[in-house]
């Protein structure tokens, strides 16, 4: 990833620039400068051992100094990620193409140059693999990627990774395989220990039975694929689909059945704020629903795709709320709008800060949202539920129910998966093909790596016969789907290279890359567009209100003080009253919020901690001279000072000129001052000073003799300093914020 | 005196005419129940409430809609040459004049602020920023700018947000604006056929084909009924 400065000049660690051997003749001469010792066909050999490549490099280089490489010619991006990011003279061939240190000719009678043979790497310098007889370009050079950026989550020049790595986490593959790095994140479905106080027993059995026919987008998988489609399960000899799905059918509802009762026999009481909720307007509920920000997560409409989670074009961000009501208990669903952290603390929803009759109309408005399902409640006879609970154990513990979810007497169960880190060279002997025969039948569907795992993300119980029972669920992934993790689990081969080739090493790096981890799981970017990503809940707002989006975070350190930008994340308050939209109290920890504000300070290069910057204080005048500048540009008829002015429409109002002392670093104003487009595209501030030319920039005020730099710098001491005494006080009220759409 | 008599005559004045360029012309009817132009809030800046004004961004007056920007799209051969006027666009009384206007790529465009308070010019093509300059009063120095593209440039002041301008922007030049009874001509157009577009700013695009006759000036009506949405 490329950083940026405040200014937009790229900030990134300074790596040996590719010096290759070129007959170009000022490459050359500047080449020869650097390295007057050793001669540059020499270096080029280190790169790659083979004679006969490098014997063609010097051909191709008579022809075209640019092209220097044949060999390289086919890497997307040769110079920017080839030759400045990954100089081959530092970084070889292999550690990107696989295979042995330097080696780049076949060993023995092993027919591979680079890569693993037995991996199905079809052409071992090419990134293209044959998954169940189609070709996939582009996916498996992406995989060998996480070799050293494994702390990074988005790689731009690795969108299949990436997805895939987003993907794994986001729908929690972690929770069953054990796999380093992503061992210590909190479970990912919800807590069932309180289940009884959410929901009814009726509702989870439909659930559990299927949770995609309940609930298309949902990451949760199907336990038992072969009751809704039999082909998923081997068949046993002479049986039907009929006859399959039948049986299917019936194991489920038995098994269903006993992990039910298990879980309201092991629930405890939820710690609700009510007992029943209280009357609610759901008119007024839905208004708020629509505007103080749950739509920057959730839809309430029936098949929206509109929030999808960042890894998966197929799964929602957060439930679908369409159909909520079928679901929580009214007490459960205003505890949980009112404070979500009490009733499972490692949910990332947020506290909106409700108040108790915010929450009841919101509450009053999610109880409208159900469909005419039913789902009728288990009755049990004598000593029926216990009996069914004790099964019901044995089942959860065989599923690894509790990998995603806490489940009373589970609180120290191990995962139940195959471990993942080395699980990209896993040899395919090591891999169960079962009784799956047709892989042999058909040339293109061989028994490699690549198609046992398509195939076991597909239809997970493929591999299943007699003596083996598979137990992972479904999770109907798409083709697409399958890809990304696929290139993901290939990229998990448990070797890691020698530090000074990893990423994340720097202190900068590494708090960047700390922090996207953080911004990624609290789903900052569903509001906020975050260093030039991100910003899902624009689409809700035209230009025409674009003030009343969530902030644009993009070279935020370089803006805002770290120690309040800690403050603010701690416990965020109405930065802009006027603005229907809240930041939410995400709760962070101490550790959290400072690794977020860690995270900002290092994307715009910011030292961290906070050095304090100078803005000494107007006097005399100076002081006077700026006052004059401050009211001939008229910045109050926007930015409020203190409160809205009478009639001020909210849509023209802008950030409060009373917290800049204490939220503004002072050496950002006049950066901002003289280009707010260049920070903020399409900001609503105005420049009002030219500086296209540098030299000569031009003013609109002859305060300071005209000169641009001393109004700036006088308005930036002036805003360091700004009371409110010295700003006339607002004569009225603030006007209501409703009454203009 | 007709042409039978003196035919060398009128063949001689009239087929270079008619060769050269002919008209497209029309109107632009509204058939849907006009709406009442609501109030601005002016009440925000004590200069601009000084003038109450009513939203100006749909005019219907007997039927026949203004200010709609009514184009060539396809089928003009030549760019036209640019013209060495400045369009103007002025900021007074807080609002900006003309509401609609043209320009043709290349074309220098000026902007001016009458009004002793700050406007700022913030110009957009489609979603995308121009520019965005402050004029704190009448005094300052106007902004000049030259017609890049070839679409709608959007004037907004984020001061005082109901102020918008337009400038229709082509380089075939073959443009015009509907007045206040509905009607445009698009002059010097060559015989042929082309796809001529109408923009308004609250109801947006429509579009017809329409071929050019050398001899007669060639006739487009366009309709909008209110339930359009697009536009700006
Ligand atoms: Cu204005």
């Amino acid at each position: 990833m490329v950083l940026k400065d405040a200014s937009g000049a790229p900030l990134v660690e300074k790596k040996a620039e590719w010096n290759g051997h070129s007959t170009n003749p000022g490459l050359l001469a500047m080449e020869e400068d650097k390295h007057p010792e050793k001669p540059l066909d020499e270096r080029v050999a280190t790169a790659c051992s083979d004679k006969d490549t490098v014997a063609a490099f010097e051909d191709a280089a008579k022809t075209n100094p640019y092209d220097v490489k044949p060999v390289f010619r086919t890497h997307p991006h040769r110079w920017d990620l080839l030759v400045k990011e990954h100089n081959p003279e530092t970084f070889g061939c292999t550690t990107c193409h696989g295979g042995e240190g330097s080696q780049t000719k076949g060993v023995m009678h092993r027919k591979f140059r680079h890569g693993e043979d037995d991996h199905d790497w079809n052409d071992p310098l090419t990134d293209e693999v044959t998954v169940m007889g189609k070709k996939y370009k582009g996916a498996f050079m992406q995989a060998k990627c996480d070799k050293c950026h494994y702390q990074e989550y988005t790689l731009a020049d690795a969108p299949l990774l990436s997805k895939g790595k987003k993907l794994f986490t986001d729908v929690g593959c972690w929770g069953c395989h054990p796999i380093e790095g992503y061992n210590d994140l909190a479970k990912r479905g919800p807590t069932l220990t309180n289940i009884a106080s959410k929901t009814a027993q009726g509702w989870a059995h439909t659930w559990i039975s299927y949770p995609k026919g309940w609930r298309p987008a949902t990451r949760m998988p199907n336990f038992w694929p072969g009751a809704v489609d039999p082909l998923a399960v081997p068949h046993p000899e002479g049986q039907s689909a009929e006859q399959v799905l039948a049986t299917q059918q019936k194991l489920r509802e038995q098994e269903v059945s006993a992990i039910v009762a298990y879980l309201w026999s092991n629930s405890e009481k939820a710690p609700l704020l009510v007992s029943a909720a209280p009357k609610g307007d759901p008119a007024r509920g839905k208004e708020i629903f629509e505007s103080v920000g749950c739509k920057g997560c959730h839809v309430a409409e029936k098949g929206s795709t509109a929030r999808r989670s960042e890894g998966s074009s197929e799964r929602d961000y957060a439930p679908n709320l369409w159909n909520v009501a079928d679901k929580a208990k009214p007490e459960w669903i205003y505890s949980w709008v009112k404070n979500p952290k009490a009733m499972w603390p490692e949910t990332k929803m947020p506290d909106l800060r409700l108040k108790d009759a915010e929450a009841a109309d919101v509450t009053a408005y999610l109880l409208t949202l159900k469909s005419d399902q039913s789902y009728p409640e288990p009755k049990y006879g004598a000593g029926e539920q216990d009996r069914l609970a004790a099964q019901g154990k044995d089942l959860i513990a065989k599923y690894g129910c509790f990998g995603c979810h806490n489940i009373k007497g589970f609180e120290n169960a191990q995962k139940i998966g195959t471990e993942l880190t080395e699980h990209g060279i896993k040899a395919k002997e090591l891999l169960d093909f079962g009784d799956v025969q047709y892989f042999t039948e058909d040339p293109r569907h061989r028994q490699t790596y690549v198609n046992w795992v398509w195939q076991k993300l597909h239809v997970p119980r493929t591999f299943a016969y007699e003596r083996v029972e598979t137990k992972m669920p479904q999770f109907d992934f798409t083709d697409d789907e399958s890809l990304a993790i696929l290139t993901f689990l290939k990229g998990q081969i448990g070797e890691r290279p020698d530090a000074q080739y990893l990423t994340g090493q720097t202190e900068q790096q590494a708090a960047v890359f700390k922090g996207e981890r953080l911004v990624f799981w609290n789903g900052c970017r569903n509001c906020h567009v975050v260093e030039k990503r991100g910003g899902k809940i624009r689409d809700q707002f035209n230009e025409d209100n674009q003030s009343f989006a969530p902030p644009v975070l993009t070279g935020e350190g370089a803006k805002v003080q770290p120690h309040w930008l800690f403050g603010f994340l701690k416990g965020p308050f109405d930065l802009r009253p006027w603005l229907t939209l809240r930041m939410p109290t995400f709760h962070f920890t101490d550790q959290d919020a400072t690794d977020l504000v860690h995270y900002f300070a290092a994307s715009s290069s910011k030292s961290f901690p906070y050095l304090t910057a100078e803005a000494p204080q107007l006097t005399g005048d100076r002081l006077k001279q700026t006052e004059g500048l401050f009211a001939e540009l008229q910045c109050t008829k926007c930015h409020v000072v203190g409160q809205l002015r009478p009639n001020q429409d909210p849509g023209s109002a802008a950030p409060n000129f009373l917290l800049a002392k204490e939220r503004l670093r002072p050496d950002w104003i006049p950066i901002w001052l003289k280009n707010p487009q260049a920070l903020l595209d399409g900001t609503r501030m105005p420049s009002f000073w030219d500086f296209s030319d540098e030299a000569h920039p031009t003013s609109p005020s002859k305060a300071f003799d005209g000169d641009a730099r001393r109004q700036i710098d006088a308005l930036r001491d002036y805003l360091m300093h700004l009371e409110l005494k010295q700003v006339p006080p607002p004569k009225t009220a603030m006007r209501d914020v409703n009454s203009h759409g | 005196m007709t042409c039978s008599r003196l035919l060398a005559l009128c063949a001689a004045v009239l087929l270079p005419m008619a060769a050269m360029a002919e008209s497209i012309e029309g109107e632009v009817n509204f058939t849907g129940k006009a709406p009442t132009p609501g109030k601005l809030h002016r009440e925000a800046d004590p200069y601009c409430a000084k003038k109450p004004m009513t939203d100006p961004a749909v005019l219907v007056k007997g039927g026949k809609l203004e200010n709609v920007w009514v184009h060539v799209t396809k089928g003009a051969k030549d760019a036209a040459s640019v013209p060495s006027s400045v369009v103007s666009m002025d900021q007074k009384d807080c609002m900006y004049t003309p509401r609609m206007t043209t320009a043709v790529v290349g074309q220098k465009i000026q902007a001016k602020n009458g009004d002793p308070v700050l406007h700022n010019v913030h110009t957009y093509m489609g979603a995308s920023t121009l520019f965005n300059k402050g004029m704190p009063n009448e005094k300052a120095a106007p902004i000049e700018t030259t017609a890049k593209d070839e679409g709608m440039m959007k004037w907004k002041c984020d001061v005082h947000p109901w102020m918008r301008g337009y400038i229709g922007i082509s380089k075939n030049g073959l443009q015009a604006i509907s007045s206040d009874s509905g009607s445009f001509k698009i002059d010097n157009v060559p015989p042929g056929k082309y796809t001529v577009e109408a923009w308004h700013e609250k109801y947006g695009t429509k579009t017809q084909e329409v071929t050019v006759e050398a001899g007669k000036p060639a006739k487009v009506i366009f309709k909008y009924d209110g339930t359009e949405k697009g536009g700006a």
